[in-house]
């Protein structure tokens, strides 16, 4: 079958390779923090995550060239967490906070960029993703920094369910919300910069949200939330990095590996949408 | 069973930002015994709870919780049933799940459930009569199983020491008298427990004491002893009150 | 119905009883075949769109912007396969290599760069595909001024650049050096008539009314080479991502006004609205749309920048007309 010779030739190439390691460090992590994000309505924060992003990779470029563009935005994504988990956790309204932080981190960023012109190369890297052309450090960076994130949730996962479900009762069981809300903040800002370089910054909430968001309209409990938001997001980025590498070599058309695997995620929400207006669900009162 | 006391207060004060203040309290909770604060309406009772559990910080005088050395946390053996819900009824969560989040600091962040966690789960179900709602998303119960599935929480913990923020409130009598049942058998049991309401006649039928606030302490004692009028008019401040048979109307009284 | 079973049970050992129950479907059976489906589906989908791509025989080269492309393609002819990167009227500045063109690069005999860092993204698209053939920098033994890499728009550039590729491809495939130096020394011939008619052309307009304003400052060599005044550029950088500042827009009129410049030259990568906007202000004539001038790439199949020489012809053209000329017709060895 062609498709199937296509497929061979795909991993013979190590671009390929590393293009999968990448994407299996993303969506093991994304599919499991993307579940919080849904489960406490993050995706602000998270978009507000990702912009800060932008400004670190500028200075970061600025400072120390191409291999200073991860190490920005890195720490740009920290200090961006510190300041909005500290300010929502306070009763202000969080949204304004948030969107006062990305806007003006943003601006940051385009100035920086239009003072240093040769920015721009490494700028649109890091928007648009560089999902075939990741170098094998930045494979190591990206895992570890996924790795990270997936032992920070995994280690607070039962104060995060807690504390998700009813905060006053976990603080009355021992457990500290901020702390845990700061943590869950980091492991969000981690999976930020991870599918900023395999997906690019303006995609990077289609693979923090759809997982979890897909798993939730399919379970009626905990149970095969994380399971199914993970299963999700790693066949569906699998999918999407194939269907690239097939489009682009089979129909000589040129689809992008990050935005392919987007597309992919977001396709998939919309069949499951469409399914679970059809499908009648009777089952959520845990009767037979 | 131990015969530690529970719960020690002498000349405490409680106060965080919005919440209600309360200070000078001095009472104490001794294995089975059964304490109800009653007081109006921002008289400092749920604060009460909070500041035993940890959450309302202590800015004057001693408590000593039954462990001594309170770490963080009281590794789940003080339960506690919250006032109101800001629980989100589209959270995929069932309610045994619910209960067995009781369970949660015992078993740390890498154990699986283990026999005896489940079995204290289905314990706490039959005792509230849930058993058969077990599966079903915590959102679709109506009111009432919700509060009894937070109590089904609290009592998973297999707690020393139970604290309860008017857990009356909305139950109807049925459960209210399976409620009474249930704290009854627990106080036979050594457990020690400290409920807010302002019905003072299911306080009668559950507790010994009475601890009669209003900012700060009024009075703390058996029952008798302190629903005097002179006590409740200091507590309710001009308030009126009729005291007929200890049965204690207070107007406008609502949560 | 409402089952009443036993609540306790050994769970550990019945994960997947535990997952399926888990599942919030009324038919379990009809939401877990739509997800197979779905996933088949897609899987089945894409091998109809597709054909297979036989590992390639003969020479393979790749070349990265669409001018050495032609150069490459011109020399090579039908001695092997030229493959290039950058497409007409797309940037060669910035650049997300999709997986074809790694594949050809993991393939390729050689490779054949513009140089002088032109291709940023190229070192990555290198190490990504596993390239191990030669490497011909074309720009070799070009005299590079303040580091501008448009080096192609000088014509006495474009043939040295062509030697290179051709006595680099003669290593590569040495069994058709020969053939490679034949059409490299046609081509070059062609390249010299097009220098020779180009500053014929140009000539007659006097020294003083040759002023170029472009988008960005792509064509420093080819100005040098004709003896035109640059005027200045909008963008004024080599990269053409950058935004000039309200100050820069500023200095560049009153220079337009002073210059006495009648005109505004844009290029076929770059929106011309800015280019429209100073022309504006300045109150001189903007060039655009068929009149864009071929600057960074050439243009696509079929249109009048396609190959090096027909675009700068067109470019010439253009230019003359615009300062007030009348062309003078093409040589033999240029009409096609």
């Amino acid at each position: 079958m062609s498709f199937f010779e296509i497929l061979g030739q795909a991993f013979t190439l190590p671009f390929m390779w590393r293009a999968a390691a990448v994407l299996a460090g993303l969506t093991l992590a994304a599919g499991l923090i993307g579940v919080f994000v849904n489960l406490r309505g993050l995706e602000f924060l998270s978009d507000g995550l990702t912009h800060a992003v932008f400004p670190g990779v500028a200075a970061g470029f600025m400072f120390a060239g191409t291999s200073g563009v991860l190490y920005g935005a890195i720490i740009a994504a920290a200090l961006a967490t510190v300041f909005l988990t500290l300010v929502s956790h306070r009763k202000v309204t969080s949204d304004a906070a948030i969107a006062i932080m990305l806007t003006a981190m943003f601006s940051i960023g385009v100035i920086i960029v239009s003072r240093s012109h040769n920015v721009s190369a490494s700028l649109e890297q890091l928007l648009f993703g560089h999902l075939f052309t990741v170098s094998p450090t930045e494979v190591v960076i990206t895992l570890i920094v996924c790795a990270v994130a997936f032992a920070l949730i995994l280690a607070t996962l039962r104060g995060q369910i807690f504390s998700s479900f009813d905060v006053r009762g976990a603080q009355a069981a021992g457990y500290r919300p901020l702390a845990l809300a700061l943590v869950l903040n980091i492991a969000i800002a981690c999976v930020v910069v991870a599918a900023s370089i395999a997906v690019g910054n303006l995609l990077v909430l289609a693979v923090i949200i759809v997982p979890g968001a897909i798993a939730r309209m399919w379970t009626r409990g905990l149970g095969g939330l994380f399971v199914g938001a993970v299963i999700f997001a790693f066949v569906a980025a699998t999918i999407g990095l194939l269907a690239s590498f097939t489009i682009s070599v089979g129909a000589d058309v040129s689809v992008p590996g990050g935005a392919t695997v987007a597309m992919v995620f977001v396709i998939g929400y919309l069949i499951s949408l469409a399914v679970r207006a059809i499908v009648p669900d009777r089952s959520v009162r845990g009767e037979a | 069973m131990t015969s530690q006391r529970l719960l020690n207060l002498d000349d405490v004060s409680f106060a965080y930002e919005a919440d209600a203040a309360l200070s000078h309290v001095t009472m104490s909770i001794d294995p089975g015994q059964a304490v109800a604060i009653i007081g109006p309406n921002g008289s400092g009772k749920s604060t009460m709870l909070k500041g035993v559990l940890g959450v309302i910080p202590l800015v004057a005088g001693e408590m000593t919780v039954f462990r001594p050395k309170k770490g963080r946390g009281q590794s789940g053996r003080i339960g506690y049933l919250p006032q109101d819900d800001d629980i989100d009824s589209e959270f995929p969560i069932t309610l045994k799940q619910v209960v067995m989040m009781g369970r949660y600091r015992r078993m740390g962040w890498f154990r699986f459930p283990g026999a005896d966690d489940r079995q204290a789960v289905a314990d706490a179900l039959e005792v509230t009569g849930l058993t058969s709602r077990a599966n079903a998303r915590f959102g679709t119960l109506s009111g009432g199983q919700q509060q009894r599935g937070l109590l089904a929480r609290a009592l998973a913990t297999k707690p020393s020491l139970l604290l309860l923020d008017e857990p009356f409130n909305a139950l109807d009598q049925p459960n209210r008298d399976a409620l009474i049942e249930t704290l009854k058998d627990l106080k036979s049991n050594g457990v020690g427990i400290l409920l807010t309401t302002h019905d003072l006649e299911l306080a009668r039928e559950v507790c010994d004491s009475i601890l009669l606030v209003n900012g700060t302490q009024v009075a703390f004692g058996p029952l008798d002893e302190v629903l005097t009028l002179e006590n409740l008019q200091q507590a309710f401040e001009g308030v009126q009150v009729e005291v007929d048979e200890h049965k204690v109307v207070i107007p406008g009284h609502s949560h | 119905m409402v089952r009443n079973k036993p609540y306790v049970r050994d769970m550990k050992t019945n994960w997947i009883r535990r997952a399926w129950m888990s599942i919030r479907c009324n038919n379990k059976a009809i939401c877990v075949t739509t997800a197979v489906v779905a996933v088949v589906g897609t899987v089945a989908v894409l091998s109809g769109c597709s054909s297979p791509a036989p590992a390639p025989a003969g020479l393979q080269v790749v070349a990265t912007t669409t001018q050495v492309t032609d150069f490459t393609t011109e020399i090579v002819g039908t001695a092997g396969t030229v493959t290039g990167i950058v497409s007409a009227n797309q940037s060669a500045h910035s650049f997300d290599p999709p997986a074809k063109v790694l594949q050809d690069l993991s393939r390729a005999d050689a490779l054949v760069i513009s140089g002088v860092g032109i291709e940023p993204w190229l070192q990555d698209a290198i190490d990504a595909s596993g390239f191990d053939g030669t490497l011909i920098d074309a720009s070799t033994g070009i005299n590079v001024v303040d580091g501008d890499p448009h080096i192609w728009t000088s014509v006495a550039n474009a043939e040295k650049m062509v030697d290179t590729i051709a006595s680099g491809l003669s290593k590569v495939d040495p069994s058709q050096a020969s053939t490679f130096e034949q059409n490299a020394a046609a081509y070059d011939k062609k390249l010299a008539a097009l220098k020779d008619w180009a500053q014929k052309d140009i000539d007659q307009i006097p020294a003083a009314q040759r002023l170029l304003i472009t988008n960005h400052d792509a064509l420093a060599y080819f100005v040098t080479e004709f003896g035109i005044t640059f005027v200045g550029s909008i963008i004024p950088s080599f990269d053409d991502n950058a935004e000039p500042s309200a100050a820069e827009i500023d200095a560049l009129v009153a220079k337009i006004k002073e210059s006495g410049a009648t005109a505004v030259f844009s290029e076929s990568t770059i929106s011309p609205k800015l280019a429209e906007t100073i022309a504006a202000e300045a109150g001189v004539k903007v060039y655009s749309g068929e009149d864009v001038l071929y600057a960074d790439t050439l243009g696509p199949a079929g249109s009048d920048g396609a190959t090096y020489i027909q675009a700068t012809i067109h470019n010439v053209r253009v230019l003359v007309s615009a300062w007030g000329g009348t062309n003078i017709p093409l040589p033999a060895e240029l009409t096609p």
